[in-house]
């Protein structure tokens, strides 16, 4: 299989799963969980969903204040032993990976077996935190430079989920708005969604984007087009808003 | 992370882009010639007398702030001196302000000039009369243009009777409105009510706080966005809307991928698609974006400091 065709499956893969989550977090009588024990992936591709995703197949879950479902877990179990920690992996990547080792981690008894540091950071403000000179090289970054590196880990704006990137969202609500206003003129609508997750997270918790984030949503909603992972950052955004609003999550 | 290159400082970035769309406006100006039965009536006003007008917008900058060498002060004299003979000593402006009453491009074009010193008293004489009209002052121009007829009225030491706020807030700016619907034609209207709020970047305190703020937040994006697709006269008019801020970034960056996309005449595209080939449309096509650059430069080198 050429690279083209095996990236193509991935992304195929990664827009199914990313369909289910947003089914289960859309219905809110439908059960968990969003990888059910009928469709459990079993090939590479899916695998590797799972592991792209990571943990946005907590969202659900997190939004109810319930654990994660069983299958859910086992299948981030096997992504994540498919693919243990690499040298080449982006340093998105390891923080994307981290944060689904640490939630996972949460909560069990003695964790799921990953081969993750399961105190990593990126989760629930762990023992783990960005070494100096991760802090100092991230203080460095332009407004596009920083957009450009928090639409990669879009899937860790999630409630509940705490940790270096959450901070530095709240503190940077600014240069994301940038961003976010960047993506949309481009009519880039994945990366503006995935950007204006992270400001309604910022919202969330305090801070103030300089963006009218329910227009922005209701503009990406209309103009995004129908990619399932981009309609579930928007609707993860609206739902950290809506829990802005004190309406119930 | 940005790669920080040894690069120039970058006032030498603005001085050498500057004066360069300077030089070539002046040795180009030839273009720019009224056919000898020209009269008031200006059949095509496009052709020759609005160019004429910006030619003496950027060389009546260059006069007023002094931010280049004195070899390019001279030049910008010899280029507002030729427009002015084009315009037969403002004697043209006069008999076209005569001819239609409640045009304000007289006023607009005469504005430059007198800014440099030049003086047509019978002129002065009309627009004095004139701007005391609610007629002309109220004329149905897009908002930021009634900003231009209100600011030239000021500079020509008229007594100046426009509601600033209330004229600030007819526009598109004025209402700071989403800023990724920003549009081409948008980034215009919101350029020129900047410069005109401003006086071309002698006021920047002429912003209202909210629009200064709105455009400190949001100028760098919309800069990023149109450098990426090589629209170089808005680029350039964007980096004297920061000129005209009260806390200009005069971003590096920027100023060098526009002084990159100048050639060694100093010709600089108006954006990376229209060709610079054709000696007949050459200088029709880009000298807007010479003007551009040569006013950007202007402010942003009198706002830089030494």
């Amino acid at each position: 299989m050429s690279n083209a065709a095996l990236r193509a499956d991935y992304a195929q893969a990664v827009e199914q799963l990313a369909g289910r989550v947003l089914g289960v977090l859309r219905d809110t009588q439908a059960p968990l969980p969003a990888v059910s024990d009928a469709d459990r992936p079993a090939d590479t591709a899916a695998l590797a969903a799972v592991r792209v995703l990571g943990p946005d197949l907590f969202a659900p879950a997190l939004f109810r204040r319930e654990p994660l479902p069983q299958p859910d877990r086992e299948a981030l179990g096997s992504a994540l032993q498919a693919f243990p920690p690499h040298p080449d992996d982006s340093a998105e990547a390891r923080w994307r990976d981290r944060t689904t080792a640490a939630l996972l981690a949460h909560g069990t008894n003695g964790g799921t077996a990953v081969p993750y540091p399961a105190d990593g950071p990126g989760a629930f403000g762990g023992a783990g935190g960005a070494d100096a000179g991760e802090e100092a090289e991230d203080a460095a970054l332009s407004w596009q430079e920083r957009s450009r590196r928090m639409a990669r880990l879009a899937p860790l704006a999630l409630p509940e989920v705490d940790g270096p990137f959450q901070q530095r969202a709240c503190r940077h609500v600014r240069a994301l708005s940038r961003g976010a206003a960047r993506s949309l003129m481009r009519r880039d609508y994945p990366t503006a969604a995935r950007l204006v997750r992270w400001l309604a997270l910022a919202r969330s918790r305090g801070a103030a984007p300089a963006l009218d984030l329910p227009t922005v949503l209701d503009h990406l909603r209309l103009w995004g087009g129908g990619g399932a992972r981009t309609a579930l950052d928007l609707t993860i955004a609206g739902r950290l808003l809506a829990g802005t609003e004190g309406a119930p999550r | 992370m940005t790669v920080h290159e040894p690069a120039e400082p970058v006032r030498a970035t603005m001085l050498r882009t500057g004066t360069r769309a300077l030089g070539w406006l002046n040795r180009n100006r030839g273009q720019l010639t009224f056919a000898g039965d020209t009269t008031a009536e200006l059949a095509e006003p496009d052709s020759v007398y609005k160019p004429l007008g910006e030619l003496a917008l950027a060389a009546s900058l260059v006069l007023r702030d002094d931010p280049f060498h004195e070899a390019d002060r001279r030049a910008a004299r010899d280029l507002l001196d030729f427009a002015w003979d084009q315009l037969r000593g403002g004697d043209l402006l006069y008999e076209r302000q005569l001819r239609f009453p409640a045009m304000t491009d007289p006023l607009e074009t005469y504005v430059h000039f007198h800014r440099a010193g030049h003086r047509h008293e019978p002129l002065q004489a009309l627009l004095a009369h004139l701007t005391g009209l609610a007629s002309y002052r109220e004329y149905e121009h897009v908002p930021n243009r009634r900003m231009a007829v209100a600011n030239a009225t000021r500079v020509i030491g008229i007594d100046d009777r426009a509601d600033w706020p209330a004229r600030t807030a007819a526009t598109w700016l004025g209402a700071t409105p989403e800023p990724w619907t920003m549009d081409w034609m948008t980034a215009y209207h919101v350029t020129h009510t900047v410069f005109h709020l401003t006086d071309w970047g002698a006021e920047p305190r002429g912003l209202p706080p909210h629009v200064r703020d709105y455009l400190a937040t949001w100028l760098p994006v919309w800069t990023d966005v149109w450098l990426e697709i090589e629209e170089w006269d808005l680029v350039a008019e964007l980096l004297l809307v920061d000129a005209c801020l009260p806390e200009p970034a005069h971003d590096p960056a920027a100023w060098r991928r526009l002084a990159a996309a100048q050639h060694e005449d100093g010709l600089l595209p108006r954006d990376g698609r229209t060709g610079t080939e054709d000696p007949a449309v050459r200088f029709y096509n880009h000298y807007h974006t010479a003007v551009a650059a040569v006013t950007a430069a202007t402010a942003a080198l009198s706002r830089s400091g030494a």
